[in-house]
């Protein structure tokens, strides 16, 4: 049953790497999650996050290159592996699913 | 921190990048650093760092500097959070490491032999006086615990304050009647247990025709039977609820009943009769077991107080409510009584029975003092002899830490200097895995190792010691490790505490060491001006501070005893002596006496008085000057003496006459304070006018100030009268002793045995005055010679850690040594080139430890009303003192550096 695991938290985070695309690091993550969502992210949970999913193998890492604001700490930058993209279509598959077995009645009485 | 150096020497390199830029919260940044997981730790701090300085720029620095913290602690989550387990253990066997640090530490111990017996010896000192000191106070602190129900046990004790002064003294002696009316009016008392104490008496025994003798026996006291309910005495013969309900009858403690009736049991004893002082029978009507446990309750004989109530024995002032003199008053309150209760009942019974009255001299109040602070002196027991001081053993306490801190501070100091010797072994233990919890373990456990061999030895050493000092231990403390359990309790905590206190900082640096550096030997590149050094420097500052201050508190309560000894006193206090009489209220036989005694060659002249002009017997009362002007009231010290007195005690007349000689009280003699306090500059003005001395005498001369008493005391009102009733004290002048000749002792003979001729049952016992004023300052010598030893140990244990620096010192610059004397430098430039640093730190310190000298010294002499200067000169001579050793070590051992052979220094490596 519970083939993939994957957090609400968890599935924004992967959502917002593959948006970035190449540009998914710590404070770029950050940034789009609180631009295009309107919700202040702390480091704490995003790096909890970013760190679960590197442990399920849903997302890889790379070392990147250090600026002066970083005082020569590498950006460390993400991307989605194979693995992460099943489990993302599996979580929005589920979730089509689930949608259309909403009788429209459901709504319909609001 | 640093303990992961790889990250550690990557951070400094880079952070010069940073120079442009804002720094975030340095605390916060190295927490995050401490508790994150080491590989995801660099590229979260380069996120922090980024939002850090992009919110500096948008948000200002303060805020930036919150988010920052926020965002740090909320980053502490499992997740982020690293591994805490240094290490898994690859086999079994966990022993293995300690058997290792155990060794090394041993083989550490053995190769610097010197700097092992330097800290072992200051341990030890530090350790000896900490436990013997802990055998005092524990002694002290542990006196009538054994009573039932103890903490409801009170002593009544009274309070005078004199209504002319307002000052007020203590009292613990009560009005004889006062036990009785408390007994049966105050309610809420479960016992009342009066004591009278008792004379020293002379004890015999009658056995058919053969009589024993015990002179002096002391502990006397006159009681009932519940007292011994009251202390929860053990019987072993006699009926304890009837016991000393009829006069004459005694109960004697096991020890005595052996002493006085040797060879018969318990039983046997009861029924047998003490003749005291040859007159009074009593008769032996029970036997206690001795109390073992300690106690104020040290009496040995009990004889029933109603013996003074109803028979001849009855006091003159039996009755009198207005008396206080030989009865304590114990009570023991009911649950549920309060002490103000209590207080309340017997101050208002004491009112009913002793109307206050304007003529008396002093308002007297009750108080309750609670058994456990009776062992105290203090404020109602200030005369008392063979009481424990609290503030004496505060300062033991004080000196038992200080030196304790001080053997720590050479340890730390010593282990810091040799840190870099280890550096290697420390490089290697890390290289193979060690963590640094792990090597702060092994250098505390070395501590450990340490501190267990001193106070082995400590322990070894005590009961030497305390036969050493007996005169200053209280003779019943004991040191058996087996028996008290408290002791072993306290040096296994004294052996945590050092070791923590004094391994704890060494091994911080010594852990610290990063492998990387030590293994290229850079480890100690910077060890001369680091912060190492200063707090090296700092802790040698404080130590010689210590030291300094003993020094000049020694020197100086010297100074005061010195002073107090030889201050002139306005009387003649060498070469008088004197004895007396004090039962003998008639005239005749004194008379005879005196003559006699005026006899014999080597007396150069006798009197009878009182007491001596200085004496710690007060005989004080208000007194009343009336002129037509005004009505001065004054309380005055009375002194009783024959025409002879002033002038054996060669005090100035400076004005009028002597006294005459007189059986009853005539004309009066006062002193010059007693006159400035009538109102009067000139003593003549004084002469022929009258003041109420228990009736109108007349004032036949003034005579000059001298104390009274010791000089704690300021001289006060005092008048001389005659009085032969009163006057029981044979004053002797003796006539010059050549310098090597026994003549005073032949003329005390002579004296003894013109008074066996008149007193024959009386023992013969005299004092010299100079000896008496010297007793009014044991405590002071007391003090003095404890000041010291402390000295003497915080100066010993001072330069043993300056000894132990400059070792290393002339150890680490053996090289530079050898090639300044190669390029022609003097040993005496050498030693003024090496000592200059230690001799900076001695005279800092004792810029430091002046003030505080001054303060403690100045606050000690505050108890003293004539007290000698605070010189400059005696600051000097303590510093002196310390620059004068502290510069024969440095030079002694620099010295020896210099002299070792150049082929030598200059191989060292």
């Amino acid at each position: 049953m519970k083939k993939f695991q994957l957090g609400e938290f968890e599935e924004i985070v992967i959502l917002t790497i593959g948006v970035l695309y190449k540009e998914a690091y710590g404070v770029a993550i950050k940034k789009e999650i609180e631009k295009r969502l309107s919700r202040s992210v702390s480091m704490g949970a995003l790096h909890t996050a970013l760190v679960r999913l590197e442990d399920k193998e849903y997302i890889k890492s790379y070392d990147g290159e250090a600026t002066a604001e970083r005082a020569g700490r590498p950006k460390k930058y993400f991307q989605i592996t194979a693995l992460g993209k099943k489990a993302m279509e599996y979580s929005r598959d589920t979730r089509n699913e689930l949608w259309k077995a909403i009788p429209n009645i459901a709504f319909g009485l609001k | 921190m640093e303990g992961y150096s790889k990250h550690s020497v990557r951070t400094e390199i880079k952070c010069g990048v940073m120079k442009n830029n804002a720094t975030p919260p340095r605390m916060f940044q190295r927490l995050f650093r401490w508790f994150c997981r080491p590989d995801i730790r660099d590229h979260i701090e380069g996120d922090l760092l980024e939002l850090y300085q992009e919110r500096v720029k948008t948000n200002g620095r303060r805020k930036a500097d919150i988010q920052f913290i926020t965002d740090v602690l909320q980053l502490i989550r499992p997740g982020i959070i690293r591994s805490f387990k240094p290490h898994y253990h690859i086999n079994q066997y966990r022993y293995g490491m300690f058997k290792n640090h155990l060794k090394s530490g041993w083989r550490n111990l053995m190769r610097h032999k010197t700097f092992t017996a330097i800290n072992v010896t200051g341990l030890s000192i530090g350790i000896c006086a900490a436990l013997i000191i802990f055998l005092v106070v524990q002694y002290d602190f542990s006196f009538d615990k054994f009573e039932k129900d103890n903490n409801s046990i009170y002593r009544v004790v009274e309070k005078y304050t004199l209504k002319v002064s307002g000052k007020n003294y203590g009292g613990s002696a009560m009005p004889d009647p006062l036990p009785a009316a408390v007994a049966k009016e105050v309610t809420g008392l479960d016992a009342v247990v009066a004591l009278t104490r008792g004379n020293t008496a002379k004890v015999s025994t009658q056995n058919g025709n053969k009589k024993t003798v015990f002179n002096d026996q002391e502990k006397i006291v006159f009681t009932n039977a519940s007292y011994f309910k009251l202390i929860g005495y053990n019987w072993l013969a006699g009926n304890a609820a009837t016991t000393l309900q009829q006069p004459y009858t005694a109960v004697l403690t096991a020890s005595n009943a052996r002493l006085y009736f040797p060879g018969l049991t318990a039983s046997d004893v009861i029924g047998k009769e003490l003749i005291f002082d040859d007159s009074v029978r009593f008769t032996v009507t029970g036997v206690v077991k001795d109390i073992t446990e300690n106690t104020v309750f040290n009496y040995k004989t009990f004889i029933s107080r109603v013996t003074l109530e109803t028979t001849s024995l009855k006091p003159w002032f039996w009755d009198r409510w207005n008396h206080a003199q030989q009865s304590l008053l114990f009570i023991k309150l009911a649950p549920g009584t309060t002490t103000a209760n209590i207080n309340t009942q017997i101050n208002r019974l004491f009112a009913k029975y002793n109307k206050p009255n304007n003529e008396d001299p002093e308002i007297r109040t009750f108080d309750l003092q609670p058994l456990r602070d009776t062992h105290f002196k203090g404020y109602y027991d200030s005369n008392s002899s063979g009481l424990a001081d609290k503030s004496i053993l505060n300062g033991l306490q004080a000196v038992a830490v200080f030196l304790l801190l001080l053997a720590c501070i050479n340890f730390i100091n010593l282990t810091t200097a040799q840190a870099s010797q280890r550096s290697k072994e420390i490089g290697i233990r890390k290289t193979m895995g060690s963590s640094r919890l792990q090597l702060m373990m092994q250098f505390i456990g070395e501590t450990f190792l340490l501190t267990v061999i001193a106070t082995s030895l400590s322990v070894a050493a005590t009961p030497f010691l305390l036969k050493a000092f007996a005169s200053f231990i209280p003779e019943a403390v004991r040191f058996n490790i087996i028996n008290q359990p408290g002791i072993l309790v306290f040096l296994l905590l004294l052996v945590i505490v050092v070791s923590v206190l004094a391994g704890l900082y060494p091994a911080v640096i010594l852990s610290s060491y990063k492998p990387v550096s030590v293994l290229k030997n850079q480890a100690n590149a910077d060890m001369g001006i680091s912060r190492k050094a200063w707090l090296r420097k700092g802790l040698t500052v404080s130590q010689f501070v210590i030291a300094q201050v003993f020094i000049i508190a020694t020197l100086l309560v010297s100074k005061q005893i010195n002073y107090s000894l030889n201050r002139n006193i306005g009387m003649k206090k060498d070469a008088v002596l004197y004895f007396g009489n004090y039962t003998d209220t008639s005239s005749a036989k004194k008379m005879v006496l005196l003559n006699s005694l005026k006899a014999i060659p080597g007396v150069a002249m006798a009197s009878l008085s009182m007491d001596p002009p200085s004496s710690n017997s007060s005989w004080i009362d208000a007194m009343k000057y009336e002129d037509n002007k005004k009505m001065v009231q004054t309380n005055v010290q009375v002194k009783i003496g024959d025409s002879n007195y002033i002038n054996l005690y060669q005090i100035k007349l400076l004005a009028g006459n002597n006294l005459m000689n007189n059986d009853t009280m005539g004309d009066l003699l006062i002193n010059e304070t007693y006159l400035h306090a009538l109102g009067f500059t000139d003593p003549h003005d004084i002469i022929g006018r009258y003041i109420n001395v228990y009736g109108n005498k007349r004032v036949a001369g003034v005579v000059q100030d001298f104390n009274q008493k010791s000089l704690h005391e300021t001289i006060m009102p005092l008048l001389i009268t005659g009085g032969i009733e009163s006057e029981h004290t044979f004053n002797i002048a003796l006539q010059p002793q050549p310098a090597g000749s026994t003549t005073w002792k032949r003329t005390i003979d002579q004296m003894q045995q013109a008074w066996k001729e008149v007193y024959p049952d009386k023992d013969f016992d005299y004092t010299f005055l100079d000896d008496a004023i010297a007793s009014y300052y044991t405590v002071e010598q007391n003090v003095s010679t404890l000041l010291m030893w402390s000295t003497g140990l915080t100066i010993f244990i001072s330069c043993l850690g300056l000894l132990g620096l400059v070792i290393y010192i002339t150890n680490q610059r053996t090289k530079e040594i050898g090639i300044r004397k190669v390029v022609g430098a003097t040993v005496s430039q050498l030693v003024a080139l090496l000592s200059k640093d230690f001799i900076k730190l001695v005279l800092v310190a004792f810029v430091i430890a002046v003030p505080f000298a001054w303060w403690a010294a100045n606050t000690w002499l505050q108890s003293f009303a004539y007290r000698t200067t605070l010189s400059w000169w005696v600051f000097a001579l303590g510093g002196s003192i310390m620059l004068v050793l502290a510069f024969i070590i440095l030079s002694v051992r620099i010295i020896k550096a210099a002299n070792v052979s150049l082929v030598k220094t200059l191989r060292t490596e």
